[in-house]
């Protein structure tokens, strides 16, 4: 209009504040995009993979503990005792919380590794909101996915069987003492049949 | 034809009315402007304050007592299947032939009390871990959430900055309307204080108050009035 005013306010700050959001919105999908593939799915193989790590050391110092179990009964001549029965019960149950705590473990692996994600993920969003370049968020939300994804690392198991033939081997070493203890009496002391105080030693 | 002091006069209040109505012109189309940008940005951060609302409420939600404590059956129901269907039982695979029947009866005592008892640790288990597991995950979705607020809370201070900045931008004067009005002053001040150079030397042509016009009587000074 002739006489309007001098101008100014058409919306040009809004205009690119828009323009910014509409960056840092994409940089977001982005980052959303590249983190996709952490789903239910990948969170629960990665569960498994310990689970698979695991369970055949479990499996393999099971059948061990189980052969020195039955050593050490056999060789207490309890083999068909109720002894048996208790000592192989208790390591039956010694193997299952032990596969329990496995499966545990593999639900505490995945939760650190969703945990994990999770903090990369707020970082890029984090840093979306400060460089505002959608191509240069997705690069690095892909390398960081690519990380993210590799194969973890986990420890081997340390000794999960404890003790399970330490009261055979006492009752056992108990045996022996008496044994000789046995066999002592028999040399040094007094036959009450003779009525002697010694006996000659052949 | 009229003489050239009331010219003067005419002229002189016409452009001022003109100037006027240009300045108040220029100022409605500044206030609209600011009031359209004002809209522009409370539609968009009204759109983003619903939307992180959303996101709230919807995390809230999950932390009610209901909610919270049936999410948390689901977790535990999950984790107990899948520690239980682990069990093994049996002995592994221990068998002996000659075994007599009050040990074979002696195994299978003993071996129920270590299914129940790793049952039982299972069990225990699986109630700890629901309410740990929802609470993570419940976690992670506030975690969610924060960032979600946090970037619109961004959006809005942005646009709240915009706008201030677009609102400074807007000029609402009228330079047409101004020259106007200071074109308009100067005739009314020259037509009320006369015309040509008569005036100059004191001999007014025009309006003098000081001094009767013809047929009336001269005014009263204000200092007697």
């Amino acid at each position: 209009m002739c006489g309007g005013g001098g101008g100014g306010g058409d919306g040009g700050a809004a205009e690119r504040e828009r323009q910014r959001q509409a960056k840092i919105s994409q940089g977001v999908n982005a980052i959303n995009s590249s983190f996709s593939q952490f789903n239910d799915g990948f969170f629960q193989d990665r569960e498994q993979a310990y689970v698979d790590f695991a369970l055949p050391q479990l499996e393999d110092q099971f059948a061990k503990e189980k052969e020195q179990l039955i050593f050490a009964l056999a060789r207490n001549n309890r083999l068909e005792s109720n002894t048996r029965s208790e000592r192989l019960a208790d390591l039956e149950q010694e193997y299952n919380l032990q596969r329990t705590n496995i499966y545990d473990d593999a639900l505490g692996f995945a939760n650190r590794a969703r945990s994990d994600v999770e903090t990369a993920r707020g970082n890029l969003i984090s840093q979306n909101s400060s460089l505002q370049n959608p191509s240069a968020v997705a690069d690095l939300a892909s390398q960081r996915a690519v990380a993210l994804a590799a194969a973890p690392q986990f420890d081997p198991l340390g000794s999960l069987f404890q003790n399970t033939t330490a009261g055979i081997a006492t009752a056992q070493q108990g045996q022996q003492k008496r044994d000789r203890l046995n066999q002592l009496s028999n040399l040094y002391l007094a036959d009450p049949a003779s009525g002697g105080s010694a006996r000659v030693v052949s | 034809m009229c003489d050239p002091v009331t010219a003067s006069l005419i002229i002189g209040a016409a452009t001022t009315a003109g100037g006027t109505i240009m300045q108040m012109n220029a100022q409605e189309d500044a206030r609209d402007r600011a009031n359209s940008l004002r809209a522009a940005a409370d539609e968009s951060n009204n759109a983003i304050i619903d939307s992180t609302q959303a996101l709230q409420q919807d995390a809230a939600a999950a932390f009610g007592e209901g909610t919270f404590q049936e999410d948390v059956q689901g977790q535990e129901d999950a984790i107990r299947d899948r520690l239980l269907d682990n069990l093994v039982s049996g002995f592994a695979g221990v068998d002996f032939a000659e075994t007599p029947e009050i040990v074979r009866r002696s195994d299978a005592r003993e071996q129920e009390g270590a299914q129940e008892f790793a049952a039982g640790f299972a069990d225990a288990l699986a109630r700890l871990r629901g309410f740990d597991q929802n609470l993570f995950n419940q976690n992670l979705n506030i975690g969610r959430v924060g960032e979600a607020t946090q970037t619109n809370s961004g959006f809005i201070q942005g646009n709240a900055n915009a706008l201030n900045s677009d609102l400074q931008m807007i000029d609402a004067s009228s330079p047409f309307g101004d020259a106007l009005v200071a074109f308009g002053g100067t005739a009314l001040s020259a037509g009320a204080g006369g015309l040509g150079p008569e005036n100059m030397a004191g001999q007014s042509s025009g309006f003098n108050p000081a001094k009767a016009a013809p047929g009336r009587k001269p005014p009263i000074p204000a200092r007697f009035s």
